[in-house]
């Protein structure tokens, strides 16, 4: 393709206007959120149980395997095609949408881009299946935001790493069964360069999976601790170069941002859709609430903040279709997208209400899962700072 | 922070005895109570012990004579500690009590009033009549006469203290018109309970609907005058409450983040070290203050007596917006530790965001201040 049409196909997704392919994965994966998720939504959410319909009905579907390559077994599809499925999904419910995001992005993504060919074969097919769900261990008690400062640990024995240590606020901890591992591998260097990545198997000895948190939201993605207590793995398991772990961590959760992003999107989506129909069914001196003026003014800045987040967001998917690690497009669709959601759920919850705020509504849902947006894969200050440097 | 407000020594003995209560036994439950949307049962009598349910209220019915700036003064205080134990204590102590000690007669005030201000009973105001219904409610309560008393039928929704209340203040439309106010024991025949309602914040607080089926008032049991002047009045002064338990979130919000960022250790410093934290430290601080001096001087205005309402209504909705804005930054702060229901922090974002839509609820409160306001 020649860049002056690469560049007017861009142009279009940007607006809204997606391609054939991933127009019809849009429209499968809205049909899939709204027959198969939503019902279940207030459930998992109350229960904290994990989505099984959700995930199983996006396996179905093929989209667990939407960026695994077809030769492996998946669905070979682009980055705008997992945002098109990632916004249906978060647009009615945000567990099953981490869960999905986490997944492709943290776990597919760093496999099919800085893995070996053997370890390739060996897990794809198995990720495509959702015989295996992925997760991400990256953070730990000391290692947040100052994600380099990583004190698990990965020393060489004959042909294995032997891990110890312990992560925290892991999502899917309690039922992934491959998880990307960062480790120190180096103590000698510069904090930033002697960290390596690993792929580890759920069921290998010396993996445990820890306290779960209680959270705010987002309550049918279980959030976990992970402990390494002398956990052999493969050698063959290194993904990317030893010593180069801390950069792929960083270029993954470029990428995951976006997922995030979407997560943020179809929240905000959500919520103008619940907020549309209350204020359209109640009425105040005997009209409509949505022709209050005030009610009118708040519903249109949800509307424009929210087409905002979604071009962000395509623009992103774009760059990432397009080249490795674009790092301004990924995080200001992230910390818009994050930010724009979080008010929209403080404002329709206030002209909702009390109906807006019992369990059981939508706007009260989203109002707790949209709170972390802003916090995982990057804090909004975290990408301030990413986005900053891009200048 | 210095507080400026020239209380007497009474006042202040009062405030630390509440200060030390809330830190020692409203504090270390909050929660528990969040989780598991427990009424603050031990917190409750605790509270009665010391007195303070009639802090505001005059001497001769029971209450301690204090004033309504002290009272503020508790209600901030109790919510630093646990937001929903102050939201029960307002709707008791301002709602419940605010109706009687304003327009009940003195027969009545002597017959109801000790016995709420000793916190014997717990009181709420069932609001099912008129105007002041928050926003889309059930279909109301009405009072239609019988011999000499009054027979109460329909619902009053989303009650504060509802579904425990010994006692019930009901603000009911009156057949043929009007509105009236009707005093009923929690145990009423026909008087029904609907289940606490399942919130977002404020967890602790009891939020339920009360129905009414034919439920019989004696003529001695009404409270005199005009119910609907009753009923703003009392909500008036209740939001110099509400402002106050908005300030108390923001201030413990607050409080939890400044310790949370000294502990805090990344890239080799403190949290609290860090210029982006100053920064959000320094919005936070004074977004606060300036909400608890709008609080004091509406509260100041009040025990003034009239001509009070508008600073009231300012001082709720300024508050209410600083208290999530606080707690919201201070989630931010927090990280990924914010988003755990652990830390408390993201309990006091939903706690705020629970009296931020209180705001709403008396929209026509705000109407009413820009209309004042504006000579309009």
């Amino acid at each position: 393709m020649s860049n002056a049409s690469t560049l007017h196909e861009e142009a279009r997704i940007v607006n809204g206007i997606l391609g054939e392919a991933a127009q019809a994965v849009r429209d499968r994966s809205r049909e899939i959120a709204e027959q198969v998720i939503a019902p279940n939504a207030v459930r998992y959410d109350e229960e904290g149980c994990f989505p099984k319909e959700a995930i199983d009905a996006l396996n179905d579907a093929g989209y667990m395997s939407m960026i695994i390559p077809k030769e492996y077994g998946g669905f070979g599809g682009s980055n705008v095609d997992l945002c098109s499925m990632l916004l249906e999904v978060n647009k009615v419910c945000a567990s099953a949408g981490v869960i999905a995001s986490v997944h492709s992005s943290l776990c597919v993504y760093p496999l099919k881009t800085f893995g070996s060919e053997t370890v390739k074969q060996k897990y794809l097919p198995k990720l495509a299946t959702c015989e295996l769900l992925g997760a991400y261990c990256l953070t730990e008690p000391e290692a947040g935001s100052d994600a380099a400062n990583q004190r698990t640990t990965a020393e060489l024995d004959g042909d294995h790493y032997v891990l110890n240590g312990s992560k925290i606020f892991i999502t899917t901890g309690k039922e992934a069964g491959l998880f990307i591992v960062f480790a120190r591998t180096s103590k000698e260097d510069k904090p930033a360069k002697g960290i390596s990545c690993f792929v580890v198997e759920a069921d290998t000895p010396g993996l445990t999976v820890g306290k779960a948190e209680i959270k705010m939201g987002i309550k049918a993605s279980s959030t976990t601790e992970i402990h390494f207590d002398n956990c052999r793995v493969p050698a063959e398991n290194l993904i990317g170069e030893r010593g180069r772990g801390f950069n792929i961590a960083m270029e993954i959760l470029n990428g995951g941002r976006v997922g995030i992003a979407c997560q943020g999107a179809g929240i905000h989506a959500g919520i103008i859709e619940e907020l549309d129909a209350f204020t359209k069914s109640e009425t105040r001196n005997g009209k409509p609430l949505a022709y209050q003026q005030d009610v009118a003014w708040t519903m249109s800045e949800l509307i424009a903040e929210h087409d905002a987040a979604e071009a962000l967001i395509f623009r992103a998917a774009c760059a990432r279709d397009r080249e490795p690690n674009p790092i301004r497009e990924c995080s200001t669709a992230k910390l818009f997208s994050s930010q724009a959601c979080n008010r929209a759920a403080r404002r329709a919850m206030q002209i909702m209400g009390l109906k807006g705020a019992v369990r059981g509504n939508r706007v009260e849902r989203f109002y707790r899962d949209a709170r972390i947006t802003e916090i995982y894969e990057g804090t909004s200050e975290v990408q301030k700072i990413v986005i900053a440097r891009t200048i | 922070m210095a507080d400026h407000l020239n209380l007497n020594e009474e006042q202040q003995m009062l405030l630390e005895t509440i200060d030390e209560f809330t830190k020692g036994e409203v504090r270390p439950g909050a929660g528990e109570r969040d989780l598991e949307r427990t009424f603050p049962e031990d917190v409750w009598e605790g509270l009665a012990e010391l007195g303070l349910m009639g802090v505001a209220y005059p001497e001769e019915v029971g209450g301690v004579g204090l004033g309504w700036l002290t009272h503020a003064l508790v209600v901030e205080s109790l919510a630093r500690g646990c937001a929903a134990t102050a939201m029960t204590f307002v709707a008791h102590a301002n709602l419940a009590m605010g109706a009687i000690a304003t327009a009940g007669s003195d027969e009545q005030k002597e017959r109801w009033m000790e016995e709420l201000c000793s916190g014997e009973t717990l009181g709420a105001l069932a609001l099912g009549a008129g105007e002041v219904l928050a926003g889309p409610a059930a279909e109301g309560v009405t009072a239609s006469k019988s011999g000499d008393g009054w027979v109460l039928q329909g619902t009053a929704a989303t009650v504060v203290n509802g579904s425990r209340a010994a006692l019930l203040v009901v603000h009911a439309n009156v057949e043929g018109g009007g509105s009236g106010l009707f005093v009923v024991r929690g145990d009423a025949v026909g008087l029904g309970r609907g289940a606490s309602h399942h919130t977002s914040g404020l967890r602790a607080a009891d939020y339920a609907d009360v129905t009414f089926e034919g439920v019989a008032v004696p003529a001695a049991d009404t409270l005199p005058g005009d119910a609907d002047a009753i009923v703003r009045g009392v909500l008036d002064a209740s939001r110099v409450s509400l402002a106050a338990i908005a300030v108390g979130i923001a201030r413990d919000a607050f409080d939890r983040t400044i310790d949370y960022s000294k502990e805090r250790q990344m890239f080799g410093r403190r949290l609290a070290d860090f210029d982006g934290t100053l920064e959000k430290f320094s919005t936070m601080a004074s977004a606060t203050e300036s909400a608890r001096r709008l609080l004091y001087a509406a509260a100041t205005a009040q025990d003034g007596g009239d001509g009070y309402a508008s600073i009231a209504t300012m001082a709720q909705l300024h508050a209410a917006r600083v208290a999530h804005d606080v707690a919201y930054e201070a989630v931010q702060i927090f990280g990924g530790y914010g988003y755990c229901h652990e830390y408390a922090v993201e309990r006091l974002q939903r706690d705020a965001k629970m009296v931020e839509i209180g705001v709403d609820e008396t929209a026509f409160a705000r109407r009413a201040l820009a209309r004042e306001l504006a000579a309009i």
